[in-house]
This record gives C-alpha cells, sequence and structure tokens, in this order.
C-alpha cells in the first residue's frame, strides 16, 4: 500500500481560475503551488504543477516523479461537460410508454416566476430516447418479457445514429435486473463499441426519474473522463511517474481511474468535496467534533457540517438542473464570494450578488477592465486586505480605483459616506452567508452556536470572524492550507465506494436472511473492487445503513447500523429516535418500512500523519511587521500587521489585527484572540 | 429619489427578514406529514408587522402568495390587542373572514417585543383533509361551504403557550385522517415558532426603533420598484374575458371572468363588475384568492425581480362586487376556487396584459383536467388519496420561449413535483400504463406551447372513489394563444372497461369506477405565441425529429415542408419557401379585403 514513508503525496485539483498543488514530503512538510487551469487540456495545468514542485527542488521531473507515491486528482472535466453541454453523445433506452420521464424532470419549473428562461439543455434529446417493450411490476415480477427484436433494433438505430454512450434504464428494474442484464447483452453483441450504462449497476434505487437522471449522466460523462484520464496517465507516465494515479469523488472518497472511468458521475460534485475531509482532519486533531466548515471563494460559498467526526450526505444533489441521486457529500452553495457584485436598484436598496464579476475582469481594484465595486473592493476599503499584500504581494491592488467605484455606485446613491458603503457591502454579504449556514442547520437540526466554523477559500479568513460573530459562534479553525483546502483534502481521502440494493417492506416482516444475502452480494462486489485498486481485505472497513420510513410516508431516513447480525427492533428504535430529531416527532409503534439497503466500502489509505506539524517552540513575543488603518464597526483603528510564516506554534495575536498569509488574509476583529496551534493551525476566539 | 435614512440597516434587515421566512418554510418541509407540503410545496410563510403589514414572504406555490393578508386581517379584526399575548396561536381557514378555501388553513402567532405586539409570524398550508364529503375536500355536488367541511373562525389552539384541548378535540374529531392533519399543524406551527425566535433574535441585534425605521423604509423602496415597473405599461384601457367549463351543478353553463385593466401613472386597477354572479357549485372565488390570483399574473409577466409586501401590493386595485363570482357571498362553495377558477382569473388578466405589453405576457397554460381518487389499497393495506398531480399540462408561450411540457396547472406555475410513476405504484393500487409527452398538443406559434402528457393506468382494486375536477375542455376555455398563435389542444379524459367500452368523463362530477378500468388522460398543451409562419423551420424540424410535432402538422400549422422518416427527417427548403409565400400572401389579401 502506498504511504507517505515510502515518498512523496501530492494533490491537486483543477478549479475554474487556479490548480491547486499540494505536496507533502516524506518527512510531513507540506509545499502549496498554484497554477493557471489550461481548460482546454487541463492536464497541461497539472503537469506545469508538477514541473514547479519539480524545479522548486532542483530536480528534472522524472527525477522528481520517481519519489512520488501517490497523486490525488480532483477534476471538474464531468462537472463542466454538464454545464456546458458537451458531454458525449448519448441514446436513452428505457420502458415502453415512459419516453419522457427523464424530459419531465417531475414537471418542476424552478422559477416560478419567470418566464423567459428555458429548460435545461437534456442529456439526451427525445430523438435519441428509444422505448422498449418489457415491464416488471412494483413487487419486482415480469409482467412482460422484453421485446428482444423491438430492443435489436433501438439498438441499431442508435448505432446508426452515431451515438458513443447509451444508457439503459427501465422501470422497477432496480427489483428485477433481468431486462437490463439482456438489453447489455444484446448491446455487447450488436454494439460492442459503446460505452453502457445499466441503471442496475449505477444506482439500483427506487424513482425512476431520480435513477435514470443519474444513470444518464453516468453515460453522458463516462467516455469524456475516461479520455481525459487516459490522456493524464500516458502523460504522467512517460514523465517517470510509476506511483498509484487516484480520483476524488463526490462522495468524499477516491477511486482508481478505471472505476473512474465506469462511473464517472461519481465525480460530478467532486469539486467542493476535499473541503469536509480536510475539515475533520484539522479539526479532529485539535478536538473539535462539531463543525461547519466554510469554504468562500471569488464566486460562491460552500457549507457543510460535520457532526461528531461524520459529514452528512444527500442523495438529492444535481448538476445543471439533472438530477444526481448516488450519495455525495451535503455541501450547500450559495452565489456569495469575493467577486459579488454589489449594486443599488431603483428603490434606493443595496444588494450584493448574486452576480459576481469572476476572475475576468474581476474586481475593480485588480485592475483588469472590472468596473463593477465588489466585496473585494471592500474589503480593500475598509482595510481588511492591503494594496501592497495581496497574494503575498505578487499582486498590486489599485486601492483608488475601487474607493472611487464604491463613491459612485454605492455611496452617492444612497447619500452616505465611502467607509460606510464598504461596510454596507460586507455586512451584507456577511448577513446572506450567515443565513446560508442557518439555512443548513436547521435543516441537520442542530444549533450553529455549538460547532467550530472551520474557514477556507482565498476570502474565508477575511469575512469568518464577522459572520461567526453572527451566528454566535465563539471558535474559529483557520487551516494554513485555507486557500488549497480542497487539494489537501484529496490526500486525506480514503478509497470509497458506496452500493445500494433494494428489498422493500414492513420491517418486521423482512426476512433476514434476504437482507444477509443483499449484503454478501455487496460486499463481494466492494472487495472485488477494492482489491483491484489495490487494497488489502484486512485495510477495508465496511459500514451498513438503511433508509426507513413510516408506512405511508414518501421521505425516508438513512439509518446506519453496527453489523448485519443487527436486530431490526433495534433499526426501529434508531429510527424513530433519529425521526423524532430530525423532524421533532414521531410516531412510536407505527409501522416501518425499508427501502434500500446501502453498504459503505472504504480502503484506508495510509494518511500524512504529521502533515503540517511544526516545531513547538514557545513564542512569547511576535514580531510586529507593521501596521495599517482598518475600520471595524465604523471606528478606524490601527491594526498590527504579520507575516503568517513568522508565526509560530502556540503564537498569540490579540485584535484587532491582520495576519498575511501569500494566499489569504485573516482578520483578527478587535477583543478577539488569534492562536497558532500544534500543527500551525489558527484557531480564533471571539 | 429621496435616499433612505439608514441604507445599510435596511439591506441587512430586510434580507434577514426573508431569510427568515425561508427557515419557516425549511421546518415546514423538514417536518410534513403528508406529502403536500414536503412534495406539493403547497403553503406559504409569512412575516407581518403590528399593523398587520405584510412585510417578507416566501410563497412555495404561487397561487398563496396574496392570500395571508386577507386572512391576517380578520384574525385582527376577531382579537382586540388586549386580547392577545405571547404564546397564543390562532387558527383559521374561513373563507368568509379572510381565507380561500377549507383545505388552506392559516395559523398566525403575534410576536411580542418587551411587551408589545411587533410582528407577526403566518403560515397558510393546504391539510390533507378538513372533514366534508368529497374525495380530496373537492365536492362538486356541494351547494354550500357548509357541505365542504369544517369551518374555521379565528381561535386560538395556544393561549399563553398553554394547549386547548378543547379545540384541538373539537377539530380533529371532525376530520378523517387526523394522525396526518394533527402532524401537519403542528408542523406549521413550529413553523411560526421558529419565526418567533428568529424575530426576537433580530429585534435583540439591531434594536427595535432601527428594525421599525428600516422595515418601513424598505417597504417604501419596494412600492418605488413597483411604481418604475406600473408605470412603464402604457397608460390605457385592456380587458380580458375567460371561463370555465361548469361549476359542478349547472353542467351546460359556463361561469365567465371578465376583467377590465385600468393602468393611469404608477396605479393599476382590476376590475372584475363585469364577471359573472356567484354560481351554485364550488367554483366561487372568494376575494382573498381573486386578490392572490391578481398579484400572483401581474408579478409573473412584470414582477420577477420585485419583493411582494405592503410596498408593492399597495399600487394594486382590486374591484371585485360582492355576490359575483370572484367575491362570494355566504354560503357559496369555494373549494375549487384555487385549482380551477384561478386559472379563468389569470387567463383574464394575462389576454387584457397581452394588449399593453405583448412581450411581456404569456399565453395560457393547459388547465387541469383530472380526477381525484380515494379508496383502499389491497397491497398496502391502507386507505389512500390520490390528487393525480402527474396530470399536468404544458405552459403557454411567451415571446422569445417555448412553453414548458408537462409544468401546470397555472396555480403553482411549476412550483409542485408530480409524483414519480414508480411511487405511483407503490403508492396507489393502479398499474401505470403509459405516461409522457403527448405529441402536436402544444399550440403552434412562432413560440409553441408547452406539450401536454398522455396518461394511462389501469385500477386494480374495485373499492375507488373518483371525483373529476376541472376545466379546458371547451373552445372558450381552453389555453388560448396571444398574436396570431393556436391556442393548446383539448384535454380528453376517459375510462376503457376492461371490456374494452369507453366513457368519456364529464369534468366536476363523481364517477363510478371499476376493478380493471383504464384511465386515459390527454392533458393541455399550453398556447402559443406569435404567428406561427414566423418559426423557425429549424426549430419546427427539431420538433419534428424529435416526434413532438408531427409531420403533418408542421405542414397545416407551419407551412413547413418535412420528408423523410420521422429520426431522420429534412425540410424541404424550396417547397416550403414557396408554400409560406403563398400562405403569407393570402393573409395580406384577406387583411385587405376586411379593411
Amino acid at each position: 500500500m502506498a504511504g507517505s514513508k515510502t515518498g512523496s503525496l501530492i494533490g491537486i485539483d483543477v478549479g475554474g481560475t487556479f490548480t491547486d498543488c499540494v505536496l507533502i514530503d516524506s518527512k510531513g512538510k507540506s509545499i502549496v503551488e498554484k497554477t493557471f487551469t489550461t481548460p482546454e487540456d487541463p492536464s497541461k495545468g497539472v503537469m506545469n504543477g508538477l514541473e514547479k514542485f519539480a524545479a522548486n527542488s532542483g530536480l528534472t521531473i522524472t527525477d522528481f516523479l520517481s519519489g512520488v507515491v501517490r497523486i490525488v486528482h480532483g477534476t471538474t472535466i464531468t462537472t463542466n461537460a454538464v454545464l456546458t453541454a458537451r458531454g458525449a453523445k448519448t441514446g436513452f433506452l428505457t420502458t415502453d410508454g415512459f419516453r419522457d420521464v427523464l424530459l419531465m424532470r417531475r414537471g418542476v419549473r424552478e422559477e416560478q416566476f419567470n418566464s423567459k428562461y428555458a429548460p435545461p439543455t437534456p442529456l439526451v434529446p427525445r430523438n435519441l430516447t428509444y422505448t422498449v417493450a418489457e415491464r416488471v411490476d412494483c413487487e419486482g415480477r415480469q409482467i412482460v418479457p422484453m421485446d428482444s427484436s423491438g430492443a435489436l433494433d433501438a439498438i441499431r438505430k442508435l448505432k446508426r445514429r452515431g451515438v458513443e454512450s447509451i444508457a439503459v434504464s427501465f422501470l422497477f428494474s432496480f427489483l428485477n435486473p433481468i431486462h437490463e442484464q439482456e438489453m447489455a447483452a444484446l448491446l455487447k453483441e450488436e454494439f460492442p463499441e459503446a460505452y453502457v450504462s445499466l441503471s442496475t449497476q449505477v444506482l439500483p434505487q427506487l424513482r425512476a426519474y431520480e435513477r435514470h437522471s443519474t444513470t444518464a449522466l453516468n453515460a453522458y460523462v463516462s467516455p469524456i473522463l475516461a479520455r481525459y484520464l487516459d490522456h493524464l496517465t500516458a502523460r504522467l507516465q512517460s514523465a517517470g511517474f510509476r506511483g498509484r494515479l487516484l480520483i476524488m469523488q463526490s462522495n468524499g472518497g477516491v477511486m482508481a481511474p478505471e472505476m473512474a472511468a465506469r462511473f464517472g458521475c461519481r465525480t460530478l460534485l467532486s469539486g467542493p468535496a476535499g473541503g469536509p475531509v480536510a475539515g475533520i482532519f484539522c479539526g479532529q486533531r485539535a478536538s473539535y467534533k462539531d463543525l461547519i466548515t466554510m469554504d468562500m471563494g471569488g464566486t460562491s460559498f460552500d457549507v457543510s457540517f460535520i457532526k461528531n467526526g461524520e459529514v452528512s450526505f444527500t442523495t438529492q444533489g444535481s448538476v445543471g438542473g439533472h438530477a444526481m441521486a448516488f450519495p455525495v457529500l451535503d455541501i450547500r452553495t450559495v452565489g456569495a464570494g469575493g467577486g459579488s457584485i454589489a449594486w443599488v436598484d431603483e428603490g434606493g436598496v443595496l444588494h450584493v450578488g448574486p452576480a459576481s464579476a469572476g476572475a475576468d475582469p474581476g474586481p475593480i481594484c485588480y485592475g483588469r477592465g472590472g468596473i463593477e465595486p465588489t466585496v473585494t473592493d471592500a474589503d480593500l476599503v475598509l482595510g481588511y486586505l492591503g494594496a501592497e499584500d495581496f497574494l503575498g504581494g505578487k499582486f498590486r491592488l489599485d486601492f483608488e480605483a475601487a474607493q472611487k467605484g464604491i463613491e459612485e455606485r454605492i455611496a452617492k446613491p444612497l447619500g452616505i459616506e465611502i467607509a460606510r458603503a464598504a461596510e454596507g457591502i460586507g455586512r451584507l454579504v456577511n448577513s446572506t452567508m450567515a443565513d446560508a449556514i442557518r439555512l443548513v442547520s436547521i435543516g441537520e437540526g442542530y444549533d450553529p452556536r455549538q460547532c467550530v466554523l472551520v474557514v477556507a477559500g482565498g476570502a474565508g479568513a477575511v469575512h469568518a470572524a464577522a459572520i461567526a460573530r453572527e451566528l454566535e459562534i465563539r471558535t474559529l479553525l483557520i487551516p494554513r492550507e485555507a486557500s488549497v483546502f480542497c487539494a489537501a483534502g484529496m490526500l486525506l481521502s480514503d478509497l470509497k465506494h458506496d452500493y445500494v440494493r433494494t428489498l422493500s417492506g414492513e420491517l418486521a416482516n423482512l426476512s433476514q436472511k434476504m437482507v444477509q444475502d443483499l449484503y454478501l452480494d455487496m460486499e463481494a462486489e466492494a472487495l472485488a473492487t477494492l482489491s483491484e485498486e489495490g487494497m488489502q481485505a484486512g485495510d477495508v472497513i465496511l459500514s451498513y445503513a438503511v433508509d426507513l420510513k413510516y408506512v405511508g410516508q414518501f421521505h425516508e431516513v438513512t439509518i446506519p447500523f453496527a453489523s448485519l447480525s443487527e436486530n431490526f427492533a433495534e433499526l426501529q428504535k434508531s429510527f424513530e429516535a433519529q425521526h423524532k430529531r430530525l423532524y421533532g416527532y414521531n410516531l412510536l409503534g407505527q409501522s416501518i418500512e425499508a427501502l434500500h439497503w446501502r453498504l459503505t466500502a472504504i480502503g484506508r489509505t495510509e494518511r500524512p500523519s504529521d502533515f503540517g506539524r511544526l516545531p513547538s517552540k514557545s513564542q512569547d513575543k511576535v514580531p510586529r511587521q507593521r501596521s495599517r488603518e482598518v475600520i471595524f464597526d465604523g471606528q478606524k483603528v490601527i491594526a498590527d500587521v504579520y507575516e503568517g510564516c513568522q508565526l509560530n506554534s502556540r503564537a498569540m495575536v490579540q485584535g484587532p489585527a491582520i495576519v498575511e498569509e501569500p494566499t489569504t488574509t485573516v482578520v483578527v476583529p478587535p477583543q478577539c484572540t488569534l492562536r497558532v496551534n500544534d500543527f500551525g493551525d489558527y484557531e480564533l476566539s471571539l | 429619489m429621496s435616499p433612505i435614512h439608514d441604507p445599510i440597516s435596511v439591506a441587512v434587515i430586510s434580507n434577514r427578514l426573508t431569510a427568515i421566512t425561508k427557515e419557516m418554510g425549511q421546518i415546514m418541509l423538514l417536518t410534513s406529514r403528508s406529502p403536500i407540503f414536503s412534495e406539493s410545496r403547497d403553503f406559504v410563510t409569512a412575516i407581518f408587522d403590528a399593523q398587520g403589514q405584510l412585510v417578507a414572504q416566501t410563497s412555495y406555490i404561487p397561487v398563496l402568495l396574496g392570500a395571508v393578508p386577507f386572512a391576517l386581517k380578520a384574525i385582527m379584526n376577531r382579537f382586540n390587542m388586549e386580547d392577545l399575548h405571547r404564546g397564543d396561536v390562532v387558527i383559521a381557514n374561513d373563507p368568509y373572514q379572510g381565507n380561500s378555501h377549507l383545505p388552506d388553513v392559516t395559523i398566525a402567532r403575534p410576536v411580542f417585543y418587551e411587551r408589545r405586539l411587533t410582528f407577526w409570524a403566518v403560515t397558510k398550508g393546504h391539510q390533507a383533509d378538513l372533514g366534508g364529503s368529497g374525495v380530496a375536500g373537492y365536492n362538486p355536488l356541494a351547494k354550500s361551504v357548509w357541505e365542504e367541511g369544517l369551518r374555521l373562525p379565528p381561535v386560538k389552539v395556544y393561549a399563553n403557550g398553554e394547549y386547548q384541548q378543547d379545540i384541538w378535540d373539537l377539530i380533529l374529531l371532525n376530520v378523517k385522517s387526523r394522525d396526518l392533519v394533527e402532524g401537519d399543524l403542528h408542523c406549521q406551527i413550529g413553523a411560526t415558532a421558529r419565526g418567533e425566535e428568529a424575530l426576537i433574535e433580530l429585534l435583540d441585534r439591531h434594536g427595535q426603533v432601527t428594525a421599525e425605521e428600516a422595515i418601513q423604509s424598505y417597504l417604501e423602496a419596494t412600492e418605488k420598484k413597483m411604481a418604475a415597473a406600473i408605470n412603464a405599461i402604457p397608460d390605457g384601457y385592456y380587458s380580458g374575458e375567460r371561463g370555465l367549463d361548469n361549476d359542478g351543478i349547472e353542467m351546460d353553463r359556463q361561469p365567465t371572468i371578465r376583467v377590465d385593466l385600468t393602468i393611469n401613472g404608477e396605479k393599476l386597477t382590476f376590475d372584475f363588475s363585469r364577471s359573472d354572479p356567484q354560481t351554485r357549485g364550488f367554483v366561487n372565488s372568494p376575494f382573498a384568492n381573486t386578490a392572490s390570483v391578481c398579484f400572483q399574473s401581474l408579478f409573473a409577466c412584470i414582477g420577477a425581480t420585485i419583493p411582494i409586501n405592503a410596498g408593492s401590493l399597495r399600487l394594486i386595485s382590486i374591484v371585485a362586487p360582492e355576490g359575483s363570482i370572484v367575491h362570494c357571498r355566504q354560503p357559496a362553495p369555494t373549494t375549487a376556487s384555487t385549482l380551477l377558477t384561478c386559472a379563468a382569473i389569470t387567463d383574464a388578466i394575462w389576454i387584457a396584459l397581452s394588449q399593453a405589453i405583448p412581450a411581456q405576457s404569456q399565453s395560457g397554460w393547459g388547465r387541469r383536467c383530472a380526477p381525484m381518487t380515494a379508496g383502499f389499497n389491497p397491497r398496502t393495506r391502507r386507505p389512500f388519496v390520490c390528487t393525480h398531480h402527474n396530470c399536468k399540462g404544458g405552459s403557454g408561450a411567451t415571446e422569445g420561449f417555448d412553453g414548458w411540457s408537462h409544468t401546470g396547472p397555472v396555480s403553482n406555475m411549476g412550483g409542485s413535483r408530480a409524483t414519480d410513476p414508480e411511487i405511483f405504484e407503490l403508492a396507489y393500487p393502479y398499474t401505470l400504463l403509459q405516461y409522457e409527452f403527448a405529441p402536436d398538443t402544444g399550440g403552434a406559434g412562432k413560440w409553441r406551447g408547452g406539450m401536454g402528457a398522455i396518461i394511462r393506468w389501469r385500477v386494480e382494486t374495485s373499492d375507488v372513489q373518483c371525483v373529476t375536477v376541472g376545466s379546458g375542455m371547451l373552445e372558450a376555455t381552453r389555453a388560448f394563444g396571444l398574436l396570431g398563435a393556436k391556442p393548446g389542444s383539448l384535454p380528453t379524459m376517459q375510462v376503457i372497461s376492461a371490456d374494452g367500452t369507453k366513457r368519456e368523463l364529464r369534468v366536476n362530477a363523481f364517477h363510478t369506477i371499476h376493478e380493471g378500468d383504464t384511465f386515459e388522460i390527454v392533458s393541455q398543451g399550453g398556447g402559443g405565441f406569435g404567428e406561427p409562419l414566423e418559426r423557425d423551420p429549424e426549430q419546427i424540424l427539431r420538433d419534428v425529429v424529435d416526434g413532438v410535432v408531427s409531420a403533418k402538422r408542421a405542414f397545416a400549422e407551419y407551412g413547413v415542408v418535412i420528408v423523410g422518416p420521422e429520426d431522420d427527417s429534412t425540410i424541404n427548403v424550396e417547397a416550403t419557401r414557396s408554400e409560406r409565400a403563398r400562405r403569407n400572401s393570402a393573409k395580406t389579401k384577406t387583411v385587405t379585403l376586411v379593411k
């Protein structure tokens, strides 16, 4: 098994603007590099990052890569394919009479008062959707056998029309896969070169639309991902890489490239998935278990909840308006970030966002042609950002232009001073982010005041203290790698695969033997996959859960259980307790129905245990670098400014103060104390 | 423009108030026991100030957006200030005291701050059952509101925080699904408790004076935005007229809504004086419902970005004479007002608006035309109630955009989810045989109406009660097209017995259903927008290749000649050009003759 003792580990997260790279060497020392993302061929940006690492260590790329044992790669190539409607040309085969379930999207139009927009571009147009006579009923009985000649006819049409990929999803196939299997056999014979995605392999669970959509997404993106990974693997190999390449998934785990090529849909929401993993790691080593992670970048703000070291999952994900029901980390996103644009409406009311200046042209102060004032411009005017200190001083910000923009577009129309306008922009965006956290915490049934706020993203540490104050959160944790948080998280991720089988019925009447058979089947699949990925059986951890609901209810609650010999009466108790916690009531003793039986298989990868640990020497006196004028609550104060690299573990800084890190800035308001913990992470107490 | 005194507080506080209504909604979505809240999202959450002005709201389905102010006003009229205390929770559903129809129950909680009534936290939502003798609450034979279910005047279900056992006993004894209703009422009450908690936090944080000033400034600023939007509509007098197929009792008379819309600067008046008198059957609209539909129809055309609060609503006047179908007098029955009459009022208003602002108006949406069924499911050994929300019609087209398929009814504007086909079979004693778009149902136009759907299911038990609730089956009620476009298709609704005999089902009537019967419904497409001959032939080719418009229809409606098999068709460019030229010149001639 790959491990840090034998060589270096690298995490590479390809984002919209930057490709973030984190290297941890065999001694646990970490180095961070950012390169520009190269959208036409993202592997170029990846190689650029690796070359930078090589150059920094004075090695050739071949020598450098020969010492790397593992590269974990996060890519948004599948997400972008969906958002830009540039996936593989895909056909869809489904049950006769039900041609449009995929296109109907359950009849929802998301913006009810807006009549001027079109539905999302279909993954599969209606003309590439063919139906085949076949039917399984809601108890799994075959009531119409599959019409093989009709199926062949449909396959030939799809072949003639030049599709590259085919999704197959029949009604109730998760209860009886026979027709999907027959179809797969026909496809293999008639059209062996097609990429085939079966719903019974991708997501064998209830709800036709969600299953169809997840299967179609898988067919739509997997060929794209497979081509990219082939290309990247070839480049890495020819550059001398002999270690293991792993791909980040949306469930917070990693998988081998071969699995990723089959199940591309599992990477669709993987962009922010490293964040909670890194949050758990940093939280746990600082002895915090209940966390809220926030990641504030240029255009979006991501939130996730971690209770007792566990992230919540959701099966209600969506990508570009298409349902994605594969379990993913429950990360909520709102459109608020450093680039969010401030504007005044015709009634004289101030707004921030949802429009963003993005990276191009960016905020006014970037001097790249932006003319609309943004949150970053306000941060500069308030002194939170230093014009000379941004990105380690490599990029000078234009203070005067930012000030002028806020004056003309915000302060004058509102009839207030520039500083007040800038502060207003900050307060407004902070309250929007606090509202997003409140909404998630209500959904989870938790009180945010009991949690530690883990802060990430380039703009996160500038705003975090103010957000925490609004939520009455007392403690913040700001990892040193905050700006490349997701890439760091990837290095901490285990191999992880989720499986589901459906066996529905009242819990009291289900045969324990049938449930055990389902799990034997899933376990065999899990162990085979993990062993292909280089895992020994002893390093595999299996965990079990089942979706339960009261009979007649429409929403299930996922209840974990410890072992296959678990008594169903115990499950009933856990369900009732969880139902009460989430929804405020339960119906003691009423019948409970089981639906989806889930297995999660984790193959532990070795963690860089000393990752980030700093030499623990006490530091009584922290050298103050300089100071600048900063505005807090309408008051101008002089804040000390420190360089992050000067702060060793156990250093303490009293607010008002600013700590400059190469890729982020930590704002310490008056009366707050910043402390560096043993691992080099900042802890801020309000 | 006179600047606002404290613009930052105004922005922060108004954002927070809307966020609070969303947090209340989140509680509703999570704690609801029936799928009416969690799946159909048939509820609204709102905050009012001490004077009863609507300050912020989130309407999860549009038709409820404007109904709450009237319900709260009735509640405030009922109780003197000194009769209201912290911990009180008031319930009400009476259509003749500010509500729309009996299933929509208002729950209002007065919020006190420093012993003074400062806010109201309110929710209104559709309860699964409020008694009565219909199916899923719908009874087309009811001739009075008393036959439709339990009427609740404003009464306290909690007083000073004390659970009012007597009132609860009284309510729950009168409903069939006791567990469901008890749970969902608590869900609504829980949402107002979250509202109270969050509002007190807000007042603690900002101070009462700042908060109250900020709210008034915000309402004034919203009024300005609304004034600007109304000002942009050309001054004038516009009118529209649209009807319903029947009222359930007089089956041959079409109740008709007539609206005269006057725009005068920043004042807008909907005058319904010429509308029909109230009817005997269940399609009467109480004033609160009529007002709500006016707001909904208007905001759908001009107000996608304008907040809905007392500031924006105060510029809209509504004239609806008492005793008319849009302002019925007690004891007229009202259950179908939100589902059916809503559509007719919306259509009349959009026809009127299309004369003023054609580019922003919308064509008619496919009307609701489907059964409600209930009975006993032998497979699950449980009773069931099914509202058949999967029989959605297409939405109307608008300038620049085709309508959305299978999205209606217009009262929900796409806000409610259709039941998943697999859940449908698991929950109900039905086998679904077909559920897909119905070709050639969308009205032809430069922008095409959305498609209706064909839905067929076989009944697998003998114990099913069925009532149909719908309209749109007549020329005068179908989804209309605008600016030269065609209307949406006429819907069909029939039952085919096991022996093959077919029965057409009339709308708004009870029907007998047997085991082995197959329902077949083809829902209505949306109306088109603009001249069909102007539709881009490439778009028509795409529709033909997709199988949603037939080649025959492409020629008949659009003058486009398409040749070849469906999935491999091409346009005969030359034949199309000459056919369209021929029709255009024929049309010019007709116009000249008329002149």
